[in-house]
């Protein structure tokens, strides 16, 4: 008796499936009559273009935040010294909270938003990518000071300072916007290298200003020079 | 100066001129010696490039423009620029800058006294008109002319010689929006102003890459949303952008669905009843105008609108097949994100600003799209309040200043349409000549005037500040009918560009800071600024090159003003056709001491919001809002139905194309490209792909990609992901780059009722180049 309510109820099974199958086949082929635009997608963000925004809620706030007495500026030398070349990234001087953990719930717990650190006595670099949480595929944390082998590796000059094509010009962008384009990150608050943060951290919309000079381009000329 | 240094001023000087004479058109020159920041001289001027108008401070020394800072007392832009206006006076400072007029001969162009040049202008004007006819000459300018410059040109086509053959290139940049506001409101310009934005809670952006194209503006919308919480910016786009990147909501559309999504948020007002209901039945008046209107892709096209009034019943039975659902299946855009549009118009309590420029200008349906951008506004009754606002933004600093208030189309006058024999007569009255000289009908609009020349019906053409050898859709045809014999083509401009190239005149001109003028703003302000520089060698204001030719002419008597004096002259002559409470100007006096004033200006008060008796001396008080533009005194709903792009994908050419701008350059980038921060910036153009596309097509970025259009060919390298991504099955381009000219693959499709092109739909392929 048992066995013949499993058959039955398989059999019911079977049909109810071929039904909606049918179904929704039959209105798949309804609605292909129709010439009907396919719905497009929802925006997603362009990389290069998005991060010039993804700081500015906080752009009003970073204005007023600056180092107090007894609590030091960081400078270009030091920002480069992290970095075994310009746009490398930096690798990590500090002991790790965790050495197992992602980054989601350790680094960016500082590094998200930044601050004053006593036991540092420094502020805490923000992060230009925090949507990248495992953060130590790129960033190491150098376990001791000597090498395997002396290298003769030899660093490209970091960019300089540009200065704007006048006085009162703003300064182009000397470096790449890839993984970099979340300006504030950088240029903005009080961990900003002095040399590069910006006096103006509440404008948001930095690259209404701000153009890539990162390739020098040949002059424009009407015969080619702009090809 | 001591004797010595005078002594070596000299001989350098002379050297410049005998090293400037060895190569033409080159300048030498020992580095300027200039004083530094803090010993300049500080004057204002509105900005040269976009319609924002951009209040500047330019710093001078020893007769160089050497530094620009934002003017803090602007109340457009609170001492913030563009990166095009922080680089602004390096435009000034090209190489090859047009010192001296060029006159070809025997299929060169040499240099010539600026006078020899003028006296062969005058004259080939005088034997055309005598051989051919007063049509046969024309002058095309453009919403980068300054006031007197396009008044003058008015003046002498219009007045003097009696033709209407009077255009600007804002025919391609903003003539949709001059017939919107006439057919809506019966007066032309945005009722609203930038305060608006400093009131809105919600803002809506059709079609509209703002974060490139009104930079200024736009971060003064994102200063509002972080000042109050809860602002919303909705980006309603046919392609993804910074704009959309900045933006709370993004919705991308599909080309020329924009009719259908507005009637669909009409649609939905009415059915949940988020109507205004006072205001409607006070304000505003239904009708419905001709469908199946047509493209104007042929020669000599005609359209005239029979505009007939229906009442509310009617048009909402007009409105009953644009339900979202249905709507989605034409846009692409789900019904919720539609039915999301109409409840942010729909709220009573949210102050909503509709902010658009070329999306909706350069469209083959571009008086529609307005009139039903304006109807979700007028069914709601949120305009002109502080926060409510549909706004038109201007592309160019002067096209409201100089071509919708001077009205240099052919179918305007300084006050009113040619057609309108009041308008003609107090046109004959200020101008001093015979009101018979005033011709009563249109003549050539844009398209039609290069067809004209390319036909042989037109024989001569004066173009002044502008590039259409780059900016007319179909450029090849045009290019070929320009060149061809019996075709006199004069150029005004500061730099040899694709349209000098074609030229057998060229004058040289003084731009901007280097003569006085005025610019008019997409806010209706007006803004002056005094000559700041000289001129390089012979160059010349496009205004003086117009009062010499018309003197030339026999003219004379009609422009008597003074070479110190002719600005002021002109301004306070022009300035009597706006005399009234409707479109009172300032004083020249005052336009002097001040960054700017919106007209118009009564009693010494802008009016900020129109057709609201609170601020607009010309409405009737007792009411929240008077809309006297009309007969009826109400303002118009139109009835519009989707129809159809001129030129959609097909299996032979499956692609969209859509062109536009870019922050870094200045429409054809005559000016930007000659800065090099600009030009570094962004040096070429590109082709925009999907990513999809491009794995389609095995296209890396950089790689170059061929788009062929039924009209021409043109091979780009791709770009992808970076500025912007267009959706699947479109592509972008950039229009900036003279050695791209991609207008030679766009349609000359145009809105039958604007007569503007639509640079944004045509049909295209795309392959990787090899």
């Amino acid at each position: 008796m048992k066995r013949i309510w499993r058959i039955a109820m398989a059999t019911a099974l079977m049909a109810a499936a071929v039904f909606v199958i049918g179904h929704a086949l039959g209105s798949g082929e309804r609605e292909a009559r129709t010439p009907a635009a396919t719905n497009l997608e929802r925006p997603l963000p362009i990389l290069t273009e998005s991060g010039v925004f993804e700081r500015s809620n906080k752009g009003a706030f970073l204005k007023d935040v600056k180092p107090g007495p007894g609590q030091p500026e960081r400078h270009l030398p030091a920002y480069y010294a992290r970095r075994a070349y310009p746009g490398g990234p930096p690798a990590i001087p500090h002991d790790l909270v965790d050495d197992k953990s992602m980054g989601g719930k350790s680094c960016l717990a500082c590094h998200l938003d930044g601050g004053w650190v006593p036991a540092f006595k420094a502020f805490t670099p923000v992060t230009p990518h925090p949507e990248l949480i495992n953060c130590r595929s790129c960033h190491v944390h150098p376990e001791n000071k000597g090498n395997f082998q002396a290298s003769t590796f030899q660093a490209a000059l970091a960019a300089e300072v540009p200065k704007g094509a006048m006085p009162g010009a703003p300064p182009v962008i000397p470096h790449e916007l890839d993984m970099r384009s979340n300006c504030l990150a950088c240029h903005g608050g009080p961990a900003a290298p002095a040399e590069i943060r910006t006096s103006h951290p509440e404008r948001s919309n930095c690259r209404q200003c701000h153009v890539q000079g990162a390739a020098p381009q040949p002059l424009f000329s009407r015969n080619g020079g702009g090809q | 100066m001591n004797r010595r240094d005078l002594f070596k001023q000299m001989v350098a000087a002379a050297a410049v001129t005998a090293a400037g004479e060895l190569v033409p058109g080159v300048s030498f020159g020992a580095t300027p010696k200039v004083d530094s920041i803090n010993g300049l001289t500080w004057k204002k001027a509105p900005c040269r490039f976009c319609g924002t108008g951009c209040g500047l401070l330019i710093g001078i020394s020893n007769n160089r423009a050497v530094a620009v800072k934002g003017d803090p007392a602007s109340s457009v832009n609170k001492g913030l620029c563009c990166v095009k206006g922080y680089h602004s006076v390096m435009a000034l400072y090209g190489a090859d800058r047009l010192t001296k007029a060029l006159v070809r001969k025997n299929g060169t162009l040499v240099p010539v006294p600026i006078n020899e040049a003028l006296d062969l202008v005058a004259s080939k004007l005088k034997e055309n008109i005598a051989q051919h006819g007063k049509d046969s000459v024309a002058i095309y300018g453009s919403g980068q002319w300054t006031i007197p410059d396009g008044y003058c040109a008015s003046k002498l086509f219009k007045g003097a010689i009696g033709t209407n053959n009077v255009e600007g290139n804002a025919r391609l940049c903003m003539a949709s929006a001059v017939t919107g506001f006439m057919t809506t409101f019966g007066l032309d310009e945005p009722m609203g102003c930038y305060e608006d934005i400093d009131n809105a809670d919600v803002f809506v952006l059709w079609g509209n890459n703002m974060a490139e194209m009104h930079p200024v503006l736009f971060s003064r919308m994102l200063e509002r949303r972080q000042q109050a919480t809860g602002t919303l910016i909705v980006d309603l786009a046919t392609r993804t952008t910074r704009t959309s990147m900045a933006a709370d909501r993004s919705i991308l559309f599909l080309p020329q669905t924009d009719l259908a999504i507005a009637n669909a948020i009409a649609h939905e007002l009415i059915r949940n009843n988020w109507l205004h209901s006072t205001f409607l039945q006070r304000h505003v008046s239904f009708h419905t105008g001709k469908t199946n209107i047509g493209y104007g892709t042929q020669d000599k096209f005609a359209f005239t609108d029979e505009p007939k009034t229906i009442d509310f019943a009617a048009y909402k039975k007009a409105l009953e097949e644009y339900t979202p659902e249905k709507v989605e299946k034409l846009s692409g855009v789900p019904a919720r994100e539609i039915r999301f549009l109409a409840s942010l118009y729909g709220d009573p309590k949210k102050r909503v600003v509709s902010f658009w420029c070329m999306g909706m200008n350069q469209h083959t349906r571009g008086t529609w799209i307005q009139n039903l951008v304006y109807n979700i506004h007028l069914l709601t009754g949120k305009i002109s309040t502080p926060g409510n606002s549909p706004f038109s933004l201007t592309g160019q600093p002067s096209a409201c200043g100089t071509v919708r208030e001077v009205g240099t189309l052919t179918n305007r006058l300084p006050h009113g349409e040619v057609t309108d024999p009041h308008a003609r007569e107090m046109a004959a009255k200020i101008w001093g000549v015979p009101v018979s000289n005033i011709a009563p009908k249109p003549t050539l609009h844009t398209v039609e005037m290069f067809r004209a020349l390319d036909r042989g019906d037109l024989k001569m053409i004066w173009i002044q500040v502008t590039n259409p050898m780059v900016t007319m859709p179909k450029t090849t045809r045009y290019r070929d009918g320009l060149k061809k014999d019996g075709r006199f083509v004069v150029v005004s401009d500061v730099y040899p560009t694709p349209t000098t190239d074609v030229a057998d005149v060229v004058l040289p001109s003084a731009m901007w800071i280097e003569r006085e003028g005025m610019f008019g703003n997409s806010e209706r302000r007006t803004q002056h600024w005094e000559k700041m520089v000289d001129p390089p060698g012979e160059a010349m204001s496009d205004t003086w090159q117009l009062i010499e030719v018309a003197r030339r002419m026999g003219h004379g008597k009609l422009f008597p003003y003074k070479p110190e004096t002719h600005i002021k002259e002109i301004w306070e002559e022009y300035r009597q056709f706006h005399h009234g409470a409707a479109h009172e100007m300032a004083s020249y006096d005052e336009l002097r001491s001040r960054p700017g004033i919106m007209w118009p200006y009564v009693k010494g008060k802008e009016t900020k919001w129109r057709y609201n008796p609170k601020y607009d001396p010309a409405a009737k008080p007792g009411d929240t809002h008077h809309f006297y533009g009309k007969p009826d005194q109400k303002a118009w709903i139109w009835f519009r139905p989707y129809e159809p792009a001129a030129e959609s994908p097909d299996k032979e050419y499956p692609f969209w194309l859509n062109t536009g701008r870019v922050v870094e350059h200045w429409h054809t980038g005559s000016l930007t490209r000659r800065i090099p921060v600009l030009h570094q910036a962004m040096p070429a153009a590109y082709v925009e792909l999907h990513p999809n596309d491009a794995k389609k097509f095995n296209v890396k970025n950089g790689d170059r990609v061929r788009l062929t259009s039924r009209r021409g060919t043109i091979v780009l390298p791709a770009l992808i992901d970076r500025r912007g991504r267009p959706p699947e099955g479109q592509v972008f381009v950039p229009f900036f780059d003279e050695h791209k000219l991609i207008n030679e693959l766009t349609l000359d499709a145009f809105c039958p009722i604007s007569k503007q092109p639509d640079y944004k739909k045509c049909a295209v392929r795309v392959e990787k180049a090899v």
